[in-house]
């Protein structure tokens, strides 16, 4: 499949990663900005995320509604996506329609009106988003808790979507500030992935995107987290029925020679009912009602992360100790001929699996291109095919350790239920 | 693409076709043993049995069969819904004939071992006190209640944790032996598979299929509409609101209209009546949705939000005078226009994967639609007119029948919408 995948540098720096994949008559459109909130600071947190909303609320040529109206006219989907180390934006449609995506794209890179009006209206939109995925949901503010105390003076400190507080200070100046430094064909990659060739995407490309001008090069980002020298503890008291835990790892960055391992240790811990965690916690003791997880990989040093609900009478302590002694069975008893073999299946599955949906494979490649490079999706795979038992065993040996660790409690409180 | 449908002699119907284009298969049995199946007085042994059937058969036990199934790279999953249940594999198209059989020995020769059924309900159990904190649940659930009363309908799938609890491994062997049979169940398995290998490994696993057990219960008839708000104490940063009523069978001759319907008052996204209003001119909420869930017996039709509890007067006032406004006046040719070419469109991007493609087939074959309805329906949809779409809501919309439900920290803040009532107070 990587003959199948190509890719272009327009004059301006945009990127064209094109991907020809002629599976069903579709296409996915995909522009990645090189900005998420890894890029912000303390007092506008969230502005990388408020874009995912702002930038449907017009441009000069395309008025408020017109944009919405334009994709549903062409029957696409379509909507946007904010993370540490990126933001995109796609649609995905029948492969016809393709020129009027890539106008409306190259047409919100250079012309977004940012109105103030829109902008109060939609920043409480914001505000109950964050209500909505934070603030109520069981684990939302755990979660956020865990990573402030993961990251101390990183910017993954703060949540994506932001802190509220600064969802009530942040100003449409602000936004419009980050707009012009960020919102650059040179801190861009457009992904289409479907069944197109190269050269027509280059063409189109080049025909939309072609007469915006660069901007400077982005500000690095230059802060480095210090080790951390011991175990650190966080607790959230909730009204909810069950006890939970988070618990992270740090990790290194996408792009360090350990992270294609843990990738692997994920599938080994998570992946399947035969899994090391699955069996565990769910199957053999029975501990948990559920758990999910698995490494958080991104552009700086990231984490590798668990969350587990207890059963209901299960010690919060005894679900903690038996997650611990999960992930150090990686390094005391390495996987064996069997798990490894396992993961190698499962991970060949997967990467044919994710070629039936030009979205998905769009997003694999466009989160890796933001990360490092977008061969980093074949890299992963290769160092699966070839690596050994001991390789997995001693990455986990020095990433699940007890200094690296940092565990976060969801404490039931008397609710009035 | 190559499509074959083949009735087997003991009544399951076998789907298959062909996609040679990527080397990985799926295989979906559809079973006619979903809640709407259960005995009245044992609510959630239909999401028992299913959840039951990857812990072991009698050839193979828990571990070795998620030994085996991973070992493959494959993903083996069970559901139970409310009309059927589903027993799902797939993998890769080399491993294709060890994949069917592993579904057939899930599907056919569950071991129910007393050890699996304690472990799983203590699962079950937590998984029902977790599902306590997710109050867009939490509303559903009431929600349907309000409704369906004692209409399967209404029930909880997974069951409560007093039916859980009482629900004996022979309660579970017993609804195992009436409902799931080959009679009424369809196998659709779409990929890199030949016909005529599917059709001959079929015959091999499921030829000699029978189903041991008695005719599972007719279900009690749905009640008439009941009107009314619920609300329930709960100390959230949001209301979490829910209104509607009785909506349409899968096969009601007015789907095609009622699908236009639904996409211009709430099922379009950003460019729907319900949030244009709610959300772009009042920032009231995130979200804001209405749909149809059409069933074998009438579905329902509900809009949904959430938004502070401080706006929630403006918010349900808001929903109900959009939707009054659009029983009332119907929609404007230029909205109809842009909702046949979303549908127009986008079918392409329905047709995508394999398991999109399976679902259709399922659908098709389980609710008797005609052959490729979803090209018929698409042709049909573009005949219909403003005063189609007016007529199917006003019949199908009832908002002085509405269902009302609403969850939030009242503590400060009153239930204050002209003409609702303030509900029946639920701790």
């Amino acid at each position: 499949m990587r003959e199948r995948i190509h890719e272009s540098l327009l004059d301006n720096g945009l990127k064209v990663l094109t991907v020809e994949n002629p599976v069903s008559p579709t296409a996915s459109l995909q522009l990645w900005y090189r900005v998420g909130s890894r890029n912000e600071r303390t007092g506008i947190t969230g502005v990388s995320h408020i874009f995912e909303h702002m930038m449907f609320k017009g441009t000069e040529r395309y008025p408020k509604g017109t944009f919405d109206r334009a994709i549903q006219e062409n029957g696409m989907t379509n909507n946007a996506f904010t993370s540490h180390d990126y933001t995109a934006y796609f649609e995905n449609m029948a492969v016809d329609r393709l020129p009027i995506a890539m106008e409306l794209e190259a047409d919100r890179m250079q012309g977004l009106l940012l109105d103030a009006d829109e902008f109060a209206s939609e920043i409480a939109v914001i505000r109950e988003e964050r209500r909505q995925s934070r603030e109520d949901p069981p684990f939302g503010l755990l979660i956020e808790a865990v990573e402030a105390t993961v990251f101390l003076v990183h910017p993954y400190h703060w949540p994506v979507i932001g802190w509220m507080t600064d969802l009530e200070t942040i100003t449409r100046d602000d936004v419009a500030a980050y707009y012009r430094v960020y919102y650059r064909p040179n801190n861009a990659v457009l992904v289409v992935a479907g069944d197109v060739t190269h050269a027509q995407v280059v063409d189109l490309a080049k025909r939309h995107f072609g007469g915006i001008a660069p901007g400077p090069a982005v500000p690095p980002v230059r802060i480095q987290e210090p080790p951390q020298r011991g175990e650190r503890t966080v607790r959230v008291h909730k009204d909810v029925q069950l006890p939970g835990l988070v618990i992270a790892y740090r990790t290194p960055e996408g792009t360090h020679a350990d992270a294609p391992v843990l990738d692997i240790a994920e599938y080994v811990l998570f992946r399947g009912r035969s899994s090391r965690l699955y069996k565990r916690l769910i199957y053999d003791e029975p501990l948990a009602t559920d758990l999910s997880g698995g490494f958080h990989v991104r552009r700086d040093p990231s984490n590798f992360i668990i969350r587990a609900t207890a059963r209901p009478g299960v010690e919060i302590e005894r679900l903690r100790a038996a997650i611990i002694e999960t992930f150090d069975s990686v390094a005391l008893v390495p996987p064996d001929a069997k798990e490894i073999e396992k993961a190698r299946k499962q991970i060949t599955a997967d990467l044919v699996f994710g070629q039936e949906h030009n979205f998905e494979l769009g997003e694999a490649l466009g989160s890796e291109e933001c990360r490092s490079s977008w061969e980093d999706y074949f890299r992963f795979y290769e160092t699966c095919m070839t690596v050994t038992s001991e390789a997995v065993a001693e990455v986990a040996s020095r990433t699940f350790t007890e200094r690296s660790r940092t565990v976060g409690y969801l404490i039931p409180e008397g609710g009035s239920r | 693409m190559k499509r074959m449908r083949r009735a087997l002699d003991n009544g399951l119907t076998l789907l298959v076709m062909e996609r040679p284009h990527l080397p990985v298969v799926s295989a979906t049995l559809l079973l006619p043993a979903g809640t709407a199946a259960e005995p009245e007085e044992k609510p959630g042994v239909g999401f028992f049995a299913s959840q039951l059937l990857p812990l072991g058969t009698r050839r193979r036990s828990a571990t070795t069969l998620a030994e085996d199934v991973d070992g493959l790279g494959a993903a083996l999953s069970t559901s139970c819904d409310f009309d059927f249940a589903t027993v799902e594999i797939s993998g890769l198209a080399a491993d294709a004939r060890v994949l069917l059989d592993i579904l057939g020995e899930v599907a056919l020769e569950p071991a129910f071992l007393p050890e699996e059924v304690e472990r799983k309900r203590s699962q079950i159990l937590g998984m029902l006190e977790r599902r306590k904190d997710d109050y867009v649940d939490v509303v559903r659930n009431r929600f349907i209640r309000m409704i369906y009363g004692r209409h399967p309908y209404g029930r909880v799938k997974e069951g409560t944790s007093e039916s859980v609890a009482a629900i004996a491994g022979d309660d579970i062997v017993r609804f195992y032996e009436n409902a799931y049979g080959p009679a009424g169940s369809i196998l659709a398995i779409v990929g890199d598979i030949r016909e005529d290998d599917a059709a001959r490994w079929v015959d091999e696993r499921f030829g000699g299929w029978t189903r041991p057990g008695a005719d599972p219960p007719l279900p009690v008839t749905i009640p008439p509409p009941a009107a009314g708000v619920t609300t329930v104490q709960q100390e959230v940063t949001q209301a979490y609101i829910r209104m509607g009523n009785i909506g349409i069978t899968r096969d009601d001759p007015d789907h095609d209209a009622i699908v236009l319907t639904n996409y211009i008052l709430g099922g379009s996204g950003f460019g729907s009546r319900l949030m244009k209003n709610l959300r772009e001119e009042r920032g009231l909420t995130y979200g804001v949705y209405s749909s149809f869930l059409p069933r074998k017996e009438p579905g329902y039709f509900f809009a949904s939000t959430q938004t502070g509890i401080d706006t929630m007067n403006e918010a349900i006032t808001e929903m109900l005078a959009e939707i009054r406004r659009f029983v009332d006046g119907g929609v404007t040719d230029d909205e109809l226009s842009w909702a046949k070419k979303y549908f127009t469109g986008s079918m392409p991007l329905t047709l995508e994967t394999n398991d999109q493609l399976a679902q259709k087939l399922l659908e098709q074959e389980f609710y008797g639609l005609p052959d490729e309805f979803w090209l018929r329906e698409l042709e049909r949809m573009q005949q219909v007119t403003r005063e189609e779409v007016l007529a199917a809501a006003r019949r199908k919309i009832h908002p002085e029948q509405f269902a009302i439900v609403i969850l939030g920290d009242f503590r400060e803040h009153r239930l204050d919408v002209p003409g609702i009532g303030t509900g029946d107070v639920i701790r």
